[in-house]
């Protein structure tokens, strides 16, 4: 059931009837609509995988509450690593098993042997990255004493199934969502506008902006031997607008939805497209990630104390682990290497943690300094991209390769203007809203309600009247 | 909570209205379309008296073949029924059922995995043929999806006829270059507008399948059973495909072939392979050939159905 799905349409106004009106005041009744409204959620993907689900949660529920109850650290300890291993058994199992076996029988090739490989037909259940790094967090942070865990089962498995969130995340921390889930929630008709709001915005972005993007960045990417250099270029920015709309819409409708139901969700994205450096990019982009793989494996790790050297390591290992995270394929890990490559100068030279605050803030434009920064930045995020898109490694080479030719200031054999238009208008928005939560926060909520609602009926019928043809969301299959 | 309900209906209200207004067919645009072709090739088709020869299946046939050179060649009148793969697999098959008759050939070469298509598009035909009223689905409660996704089309198309207005009346009437036209049709109902203009950059349509078993098969096999019950013959004919498109999908192939070997009730009576060309010989879209292709298709596709319209 895709968030931009008739589907969802039914379903959503469904639940929300059921959580407000039948569940009331009543947490626990509204927790249980919310649990099973989520376990239908996901079995609509598949209903086997709920299984797998399940056994998580238990897992890491009675892990959770071992560890606070262990006697000594040495069955802390051992309660932690049961469940670790266990989940990330399954990870690697479900996500990495056919590319280990396959890089093994390669690197064997690679020495004249000729194995006989065997590769099993995995099908990737979908959200696992998602719910086994939350409970990861959660055992995790119950282990280093940062939370207490919950006795309640029903409360748990709603932090780790909460549909808005299940499949594509934000990666929340129990610290975070745990109280909420636990506390009472009342309407307040402000937030579920502002989640109404939220979704719509997440829903110009995923279809008007990365499903159309998609159409034209697949149909350059697969022909991309004979295009030319600038058609290609187009290509690759076409695609960076693609995985930003479809992730960060996605992420816009997980939150506005959370809202809806009276829950705060972290955020995902901050605008990452207007960052003047690389670093402020990785602060910007797929947040819950990021912060996740800094608490969780940078500082364990040492994080950026003893030395420059061990900064660097740890720099390089988290990028890298970032990369393969998203998928099992070199491609992945290249982009991973790539990143932490653009991240290596500003680390060396402290420059790192120069751009906090958002690029021109309180002003209208940026100056000329920042606006080539946030535009070299874009080109550096841009190049990455194609390693990220490409089927393998050789292939993304070679589109590298067709790039640095002749023909890089010549036509593109593309050219989408339509939809180049609305990237740029889209920018726009972006660009006036970017001190806001999300773009259009701000701006419309200040208009009298007029001019505020024929604003959304613009956008509701941009939607209608542009939309592309339905893509998955990119980031299901991580 | 009241307050929000009550915003909330007034604001559906409003934008329901606005989209029934914006939404309304202002233009019936069904003449000299694309899909007002169907009229044309039935009339053809009803011009003669014993048997006949129809190619059927999208545009991969329509774009695809040289009905004249076929009918030369086996010295019965060929019909290219073919349009376009949006109007669905229900809609062809009942197309098929309504028009062939005792002693008929019908070739059917539909796109792989050809799905229900678009009911707009079945729509637009039947007002061009209001024969082809008889083929249209009879929508039902769960066919909701099809009437939101023809109420999306018809927003689409208010925007492209008023833009078109707009650019007409300030940037002056724009000499007519499209391939979406009843006029790209010969008499045969085969598309050749496209024969002698240079192709575009890329190819479009090309992506990877997903197995399942293809629910036109059961489909195609009631057709069967009314073509065995009324002498008709009804054969199974692989499409065109671009070989980029066919080696990323082979796999795939293979076993949609197994398949309706397996189960289809009528002959199949070519493989995959035999219209995989390369991509440079396609025009827009993986389906759609060019006319060096084109002719090469035909010469095999006449060898191949000549031993069956001998019968």
């Amino acid at each position: 059931m895709l968030f931009n799905s008739l589907e969802f349409a039914i379903f959503l106004p469904i639940v929300f009837f059921l959580y407000w009106f039948v569940g009331k005041e009543n947490t626990r009744l509204q927790n249980i609509i919310i649990l099973i409204s989520s376990l239908f959620f996901y079995g609509c993907w598949d209903y086997r995988f709920l299984f797998l689900l399940s056994f998580s949660i238990l897992l890491d529920f009675y892990s959770g509450i071992k560890i606070s109850e262990a006697a000594t650290p040495r069955s802390k300890k051992l309660w932690l690593i049961t469940s670790i291993t266990i989940n990330l058994g399954f990870l690697l199992f479900f996500k990495y098993y056919n590319f280990f076996v396959q890089s093994f029988a390669d690197l064997l090739m690679n020495f004249g042997f000729q194995p006989n490989i065997w590769t099993l037909k995995i099908i990737l259940p979908v959200g696992i990255s998602f719910y086994t790094f939350h409970g990861l967090s959660y055992v995790i942070d119950i282990y280093k004493g940062r939370s207490e865990p919950t006795r309640n089962l029903i409360d748990y498995s709603v932090f780790v199934s909460f549909f808005p969130l299940l499949v594509a995340g934000p990666i929340e921390r129990a610290s975070h969502l745990l109280p909420q889930v636990q506390q009472a929630r009342h309407f307040s008709a402000e937030k579920a506008s502002d989640g109404l709001r939220q979704i719509l915005w997440g829903l110009f972005k995923k279809i008007v902006i990365a499903d159309v993007s998609a159409m034209y960045a697949n149909e350059i990417f697969s022909s991309s031997t004979h295009l030319h250099a600038s058609t290609l270029v187009l290509g690759a920015i076409l695609f960076t607008f693609q995985i930003y709309g479809d992730f960060s819409g996605y992420s816009d409708i997980a939150l506005g939805v959370a809202r809806l139901l009276g829950f705060e969700l972290l955020k995902n994205f901050s605008y990452p497209y207007f960052s003047r450096d690389i670093a402020e990019f990785w602060r910007r982009w797929h947040i819950s990630l990021s912060s996740w793989f800094k608490d969780y494996v940078y500082i364990p790790l040492g994080g950026s104390r003893g030395g420059k050297l061990k900064a660097v390591r740890n720099t390089f290992i988290i990028f890298l682990l970032s990369g393969f995270w998203h998928g099992a394929n070199w491609t992945f890990i290249f982009w991973g290497l790539l990143n932490a490559i653009y991240f290596l100068p500003l680390l060396l030279f402290d420059r790192n943690r120069n751009n906090i605050e958002i690029a021109a803030k309180g002003k209208t434009l940026p100056s000329l300094r920042e606006f080539f920064a946030i535009l070299i930045t874009f080109a550096q995020v841009v190049f990455a991209w194609i390693f990220f898109r490409a089927e393998s490694l050789r292939y993304a080479f070679n589109y590298v390769k067709g790039i640095f030719s002749r023909t890089l200031f010549s036509t593109p054999e593309v050219f989408p203007k339509t939809q180049l238009v609305l990237i740029a208008i889209f920018l726009v928005i972006e660009w006036l809203g970017r001190e806001q939560p999300y773009a259009i926060a701000g701006i419309s909520i200040q208009w009298p309600r007029p001019v505020r609602w024929s604003f959304y009926f613009m956008i509701i019928f941009i939607i209608a009247i542009f939309k592309g043809s339905p893509q998955q969301f990119i980031y299901f299959q991580f | 909570m009241k307050q929000f309900l009550a915003r909330l209906f007034i604001f559906s209200v409003i934008l329901g209205g606005l989209v029934a207004l914006l939404s309304a067919n202002y233009a019936k645009s069904a003449e000299g379309n694309f899909v007002s072709a169907i009229r044309l090739k039935h009339e053809r088709l009803n011009s003669f008296k014993g048997p006949r020869v129809m190619f059927a299946g999208g545009s991969n046939v329509a774009y695809g073949i040289d009905s004249r050179e076929i009918e030369d060649s086996i010295k019965l009148p060929v019909t290219n029924l073919a349009i376009h793969a949006g109007l669905g697999l229900d809609f062809m098959l009942s197309e098929l059922k309504h028009s062939a008759r005792r002693g008929d050939y019908i070739f059917l070469s539909p796109e792989y995995y050809l799905d229900e298509g678009r009911y707009k598009l079945d729509e637009e035909a039947a007002d061009s043929y209001p024969e082809a009223r008889q083929y249209l689905k009879h929508l039902a409660l769960n066919d909701f999806p099809i009437l939101v996704d023809g109420i999306m089309e018809q927003l689409k198309t208010n925007k492209d006829v008023m833009f078109d207005k707009l650019s007409k009346k300030f940037f002056g009437a724009k000499k007519e270059n499209t391939i979406a036209s009843i006029t790209s049709f010969n008499e045969y109902g085969d598309v050749v507008a496209h024969l002698n203009r240079p192709a575009p950059a890329t190819i479009k349509d090309k992506k990877a399948f997903e197995y399942r078993y293809w629910d036109g098969i059961q489909k195609i096999n009631a057709l069967a059973q009314y073509a065995k019950d009324n002498g008709i013959h009804l054969y199974f004919v692989f499409p065109t495909y671009s070989r980029n498109a066919y080696n990323i999908n082979k796999a795939v192939i293979k076993k949609y072939q197994n398949d309706l070997a397996m189960n289809l009730q009528i002959p199949v009576i070519n493989s995959p392979e035999d219209f995989v060309f390369d991509d440079s010989e396609y025009y827009d879209t993986v389906y759609h050939l060019r006319k060096n292709a084109r002719e090469l298709r035909t010469q095999k596709l006449i060898s191949i159905i000549k031993p069956y319209t001998m019968m």
